[in-house]
């Protein structure tokens, strides 16, 4: 029976970066995974989309502006499996790295499906490992179909991300199903790609867990992209074919029938629980399917045990996994990492105009019945946005009005993923709106919208 | 006695006031201490490095379920009044200032006859447990009683000003695990000794559970530090600022003294009273002893 001071179990975004962390802190580390070391987000989520989002930015520069820019083309064609091998080269290097940083921080990788016993204990295969100090798990989540509406993934007409990464053309036509993050980057992927896209969304509007306002930007640039949006909608029935999915989705009292070559779910997510003991070593789950943990210690119900990531709860995103693998190999380590605030951790969508977002939305405002002040700053008013054809989408700010406290903030534009860390920093430091506008920002960039919706939210900007 | 009180503050450094040294909180805390008049060199910060952040001002311990209790609020009109620096003030800080520390202190000493108050204390502890009061629930009340006459002692040094208060909060050191805390009993001049000694307990016991509130240990306009416990006779406290004034009380105990010209064993403590002399001059200060003693020796004036 091999010892290790923690081992972990899964090897994403999450678990490999607990793993260095507790490596570095002189814990020796056991890493088990069962596939390819990233996990999902770098193998078959953040990176290859994000690669190929890049394509599609590309193809859309070339096919809109290249004129206008002094640069004559001729017939522009695209290729998605050319931009697939491209993605799958890049996700290849990154877990690549991953694996040189195990090698080099001198983590064990396991290969191999763990099984969680009682008293910190995993099988792999018919080998048992101990944890002296802790077990983390960090097995993440996969996506899962909508079996009851009939959409049950089968790999060819009705697929998900993993299939949708790895296609050889773009389809003539697509339907996604979620218009979440997911959803979203991939519509604005497959529409440069020349498929017809309709992506279709349950709830009122889409991206609909960022502001009003963001959801109105993208929805506006989707429709003049050709990006049939059906927000609000159901689907209520769907018929699947051997080369083609007919829907039926209700949506605004209206009944409407979508056709597609493939159905792309990209709603929802099943936590990676089954078949690894976890029940019976003790490990309880939420009402919603997620591991049940103290949010202080990250500890689940089976003491010694901790779990790390998408499994642990909301917000799915790969920056919080890793923060979380981080403060609990400091805690196993015997440190006291600063705590991780949950209200404050960004999130991104990669489409164009790119959406990015830290705390609170206006109606979360509206709701708490707090006494806010919008401020906002459209990059149409930018001087380098207008330079570099950007010009789509704003900064908003929402201020506290009693002290200035950065209650949330918005970007939508060309930048905003790189931008937002601005307010990330401002917000976790408790920064107001007037710090952020004292930092004097250079000229000319994107960011200086971000100082003036600041002060637009004080009532003085400049520029407008 | 039950509740006690500081074993160090005559050992602990002086804190910097607000104004001056620089306090490691993040903006938003500074806004929000500031609007609510909190001292942030009373607080305990939680950020990196000990950063004040804005959840140590407005967090109850989540372990404590007792609300805080409603801030009596008895004062008619307003709570103090800035009395901007006439030129001689300003010039006697200075040079006082620059002969002896940022905090120019003097201290005065007096030894109370503590025999009356005794009887006092025994005739109360025999109407039964709710009568149990301490010496020093006797001391805080009667010096709340002694800065309500001499409100010049009741004083916040404000650099620029000095902040005569109308209402008198008078904190009371308490020993903790690893240092001292001190938590504020409010408008103690207009609470009766019943109500003083039960809040007192009450703050004494949840100060070493660290469990109070900011708002509990912050905004004392002079403070009262006793190592009676400890018998130590006399011994000098360490101001806390912005307050002008602490006092230091040693151990009530039996001395032969003359008494009404023979020699007698009474029951004697010994009070040194630590002045900032930048707001409190001698003889304010010891005008101050004068009726504090008077009050303790005849503890029936306290409510006359």
């Amino acid at each position: 029976m091999a010892q290790f001071d923690i081992i972990i179990l899964g090897g994403g975004p999450a678990g490999y970066v607990c793993a260095i962390r507790a490596a570095q802190l002189g814990l020796s580390t056991a890493v088990i995974e069962k596939d390819k070391l990233g996990g999902v987000c770098v193998n078959i989520g953040c990176i290859p989309t994000k690669a190929l989002l890049h394509s599609a930015a590309a193809a859309n520069l070339i096919a809109h502006e290249a004129r206008e820019l002094g640069i004559s083309t001729g017939e522009i064609k695209t290729d998605y499996g050319v931009a697939m091998k491209r993605s799958r080269k890049i996700s290849e290097q990154n877990s690549k790295g991953v694996e040189f940083l195990m090698k080099k921080h001198k983590i064990t990788v396991i290969k191999g499906t763990g099984s969680l016993l009682p008293g910190r204990k995993i099988k792999v295969g018919a080998d048992i490992h101990e944890a002296r100090k802790g077990i983390v798990l960090a097995t993440g989540t996969r996506v899962k179909g909508i079996p009851q509406i009939g959409l049950e993934l089968n790999g060819t007409t009705v697929i998900s991300s993993d299939e949708a990464l790895f296609l050889e053309k773009a389809p003539a036509t697509m339907a996604i199903v979620g218009a979440g993050a997911v959803g979203c980057e991939f519509a604005d992927i497959f529409n440069a790609f020349g498929s017809k896209v309709t992506l279709i969304e349950a709830m009122p509007r889409i991206l609909p867990v960022e502001d009003a306002e963001s959801s109105d930007a993208i929805a506006k640039s989707f429709r003049k992209r050709g990006i049939q949006t059906l927000a609000g909608a159901k689907v209520t029935k769907a018929v699947v074919a051997k080369d083609k999915v007919t829907l039926t989705v209700e949506a605004g009292g209206k009944t409407e029938t979508v056709e597609a070559e493939r159905v792309l779910m990209a709603a929802g997510r099943a936590i990676n629980t089954e078949n690894m003991g976890f029940k019976e070593a003790g490990v309880q789950l939420t009402d919603r399917g997620f591991i049940k943990v103290d949010l202080k210690t990250l500890e689940t119900t089976a003491p010694g045990v901790y779990a790390i990531g998408d499994m642990a709860g909301p917000p799915m995103l790969a920056h919080k996994g890793s923060r979380e693998g981080v403060v609990v190999a400091e805690m196993l380590a015997g440190q006291h990492p600063h705590p991780i605030r949950y209200d404050n951790v960004p999130s991104v969508t990669y489409c164009h105009p790119e959406v990015a977002s830290i705390g609170l939305t206006e109606d979360q405002c509206k709701e708490q019945k707090l006494d806010y002040q919008v401020g906002r700053f459209p990059f149409s008013a930018n001087g380098r946005a207008r330079a570099t054809n950007e010009t789509e989408g704003f900064v908003k700010i929402i201020r506290d009005k009693k002290y200035g406290e950065i209650l949330g903030a918005h970007i939508v534009g060309g930048h905003a993923s790189e931008m937002i860390h601005e307010l990330v920093v401002a917000r976790e430091n408790e920064y107001t709106v007037e710090e952020v506008d004292l930092a004097i920002h250079a000229h000319p960039t994107l960011s200086e919208a971000i100082a003036e919706a600041a002060l637009d939210s004080m009532g003085k900007v400049i520029h407008i | 006695m039950p509740h006690s009180v500081a074993a160090a503050v005559a050992n602990a450094p002086a804190q910097p006031s607000v104004s001056s040294g620089r306090i490691k909180a993040s903006p938003l805390a500074k806004k929000v201490a500031s609007d609510r008049g909190l001292d942030l060199n009373a607080v305990q910060g939680s950020g990196p490095d000990g950063r004040i952040i804005v959840r140590d001002l407005t967090n109850t311990p989540a372990s404590s379920v007792r609300p805080p209790a409603p801030l009596p609020r008895r004062t008619e009109g307003e709570a103090f009044r800035d009395v901007p620096l006439s030129q001689i003030r300003k010039t006697i800080a200075k040079r006082l200032a620059t002969s002896i520390g940022p905090v120019p202190t003097f201290y005065l000493t007096t030894e109370i006859d503590m025999e009356r108050a005794a009887e006092a204390r025994e005739a109360l502890k025999a109407l039964g447990p709710e009568g149990k009061v301490s010496f020093n629930d006797i001391i805080i009340k009667a010096t709340a009683l002694a800065l309500r006459q001499h409100p010049d002692c009741n004083a916040w040094w404000q650099d620029d000003r000095i902040r005569y208060w109308n209402e008198i909060h008078v904190s009371m050191a308490v020993a903790i695990e690893d240092g001292l805390i001190t938590p504020v009993i409010r408008h103690a001049d207009q609470k009766s000794l019943r109500e003083i000694s039960a809040e007192s307990k009450d703050l004494a016991g949840r100060a070493r559970e660290r469990k109070l509130t900011p708002e509990e240990y912050t905004g004392g306009t002079f403070s009262v530090s006793n190592l009676g416990m400890f018998d130590i006779d006399q011994f000098t406290a360490i101001i806390n600022p912005p307050e002008a004034g602490i006092l230091a009380i040693g151990s009530v105990s039996d001395k032969a003294v003359a008494h009404d010209g023979q020699v007698m064993v009474r029951k004697r403590l010994r009070v040194t009273m630590s002045c900032d002399h930048r707001v409190i001059d001698g003889a304010t200060g010891a005008a101050f002893l004068k009726t504090l003693k008077t009050l303790l020796e005849n503890p029936l004036a306290m409510v006359w």
